[in-house]
């Protein structure tokens, strides 16, 4: 399968000047259609810029990204992006346009010259598949945090993209929130087969993806199966990470001798998994 | 001796168009010596009831009483504030000295307490971060030791109550770590401790009692055991169970003989009583 975003050495330095100071450096990855990917790191190791030019609001310093074959700011210039890779950030308040929920997820495809009929069933769409289809005629400003969020991913989804990026979705939400965004987050991944790679610093979102990236100093530090990584002590420590709670008790538990597959991402999948040791 | 609350109700805006009920008739004593939660969902009152603490808000009706002390009258409020230092969320944007030894200095000054450079390294190694900083400016410092040093500029003033705003919210599992530690050391040396805290297993591993709110109402005041034994059996709104918690209680739904237990060690313990020696 051809990769649908790729990075070839991409580097990018905040200070023109000074390009020993890069933000990221030489970082080469491929993604796929359909994927599901968590970036972890700390604070300033490069995964917000990353996204960035990804999305072309930033242009690289040195080396190159693809995204489906063209380059990000040529996307950007005949107005593609959107169409390809869907934005989400952090504070759903920032993100909202318009004071109906509804309206605001035309705001999107209204932009793109659509037919009215068009526009009509692209919001129904986005507003269905987000849960949020009882809430259309809402004031957007009386939603919960997790309702805002979602409705950002429904002006994203309106416009059709074959992948989300999504910049730390949920920290700015309380553990329902939280939950909510992130299910979401999985079932469009789950049903539509949409590419979905999300920043986050919660590790048990981070172990819910089928592949993991950590970052450290603008370099790839990691790139596999969340479980792997969370065995890696050292390089974990080293990123000033830890395991989620869920792994801690999956790793006690195999030390035990129990059977516990890396694929037991969730208690219910845990519970499962051990039931059936009986 | 101790805070109590007596029948406190807190309404932002009285009188206008914009009232908002934030506290309805909150009736609470704070135990000395103990680590006590505050938890529930977005807009529940939990950081208005700090602010009543310290007097920071005055109740619309009824008494906040701090070891006796109204924190309406004037003539106590400047003891009461001794008594019960607030730290709001994300407390190092507030730092603003040029080095670390005045941003320890300042609190104290306010009260006529003049630091010694003795007591002020001692701070330092109490929360962790070495005395050689003392010259340093704060913003030298890592998003973690800023943190510290922040919770460190209120320590000068001897607290008898230290109250938290979320204290360990956007630090890395490292910075979280430390933080906790510092807490658990306070309580050792006899400080009343409050948090409010959207982590759950942040307040099943920190807090004795805990504290839940839901609309301006205390809903539930109790022992931390007690409590999540009583969230295994309904739901609480806007609250999320710790994990291992949520794992316990999935198994018990499945039939099996299990407790909850709050800690990685014990959750461990109590699974394997259940699960046959393979």
């Amino acid at each position: 399968m051809e990769p649908i975003i790729r990075t070839i050495n991409l580097s990018f330095s905040y200070e023109a000047t000074k390009k020993e100071r890069y933000a990221l450096q030489n970082v080469s990855l491929s993604f796929l259609q359909g994927e599901m990917v968590a970036l972890v790191g700390p604070n300033g190791s490069g995964k917000s810029t990353f996204f960035k030019l990804l999305a072309g609001l930033l242009e690289p310093s040195a080396g190159s990204a693809e995204v489906f074959g063209k380059k990000p700011k040529n996307l950007k210039e005949e107005g593609l992006l959107g169409t390809k890779i869907g934005l989400v950030f952090q504070n759903p308040d920032n993100q909202i346009v318009a004071a109906v929920v509804e309206e605001d997820v035309a705001f999107g495809p209204e932009n793109l010259n659509l037919s009215s009929k068009e526009i009509r069933k692209r919001v129904s769409e986005a507003l269905k598949s987000t849960g949020l289809w009882e809430y259309r005629n809402r004031a957007t400003y009386a939603l919960s945090g997790g309702q805002k969020q979602r409705l950002a991913i429904a002006g994203a989804l309106a416009l059709k993209p074959q992948v989300l990026l999504l910049d730390e979705p949920t920290s700015m939400l309380d553990p329902l929130g939280r939950r909510e965004v992130f299910e979401l987050l999985e079932k469009l991944n789950r049903d539509e087969k949409l590419t979905i790679i999300y920043i986050t610093h919660y590790m048990e979102e981070a172990y819910r993806a089928k592949r993991l990236i950590a970052f450290s100093q603008g370099q790839v530090a990691f790139d596999g199966m969340p479980g792997e990584f969370f065995a890696k002590k050292t390089l974990v420590e080293k990123l000033h990470l830890a395991p989620p709670p869920l792994y801690q008790l999956i790793e006690q538990l195999r030390a035990k001798n129990l059977k516990i597959s890396d694929t037991a991402k969730t208690p219910e999948m845990l519970v499962e998994e051990i039931c059936q040791l009986f | 001796m101790s805070i109590i609350l007596k029948n406190v109700s807190f309404n932002y805006n009285p009188g206008t168009a914009l009232e908002v009920k934030a506290l309805k008739q909150i009736n609470l004593t704070i135990q000395e010596g103990e680590i006590t939660g505050i938890i529930g969902p977005t807009g529940s009152g939990k950081s208005t009831l700090l602010m009543l603490l310290n007097g920071l808000l005055k109740p619309t009706s009824g008494e906040v009483l701090v070891d006796d002390l109204s924190t309406v009258h004037k003539g106590t409020l400047k003891s009461v504030r001794q008594k019960v230092q607030l730290i709001f969320q994300y407390p190092e944007y507030q730092l603003f000295a040029e080095t670390v030894w005045e941003e320890l200095a300042f609190g104290p000054q306010n009260f006529g307490i003049e630091l010694t450079e003795q007591q002020a390294k001692s701070l330092l190694e109490q929360v962790g971060l070495g005395g050689q900083c003392l010259d340093s400016s704060p913003f030298e410092l890592s998003g973690g030791e800023k943190r510290r040093l922040a919770i460190a500029s209120v320590l000068g003033i001897s607290p008898k109550y230290l109250v938290l705003d979320e204290p360990a919210a956007a630090l890395d599992p490292h910075g979280k770590e430390t933080i906790y530690n510092l807490l658990i050391s306070l309580k050792q040396q006899g400080v009343t401790i409050i948090i409010v805290s959207h982590n759950m297993e942040e307040v099943a591993r920190l807090c004795d009692k805990i504290v839940v709110l839901d609309s301006g109402r205390l809903i539930t005041y109790g022992d931390k055991n007690t409590f999540f034994t009583e969230l295994l059996q309904k739901n609480v709104p806007g609250l999320a169970l710790p994990v291992y918690t949520e794992v316990i209680k999935l198994l018990k739904e499945r039939g099996f003989k299990v407790s909850p237990k709050f800690s990685l060690e014990e959750t461990v313990a109590e699974i394997m009583k259940v699960v046959p020696k393979c």
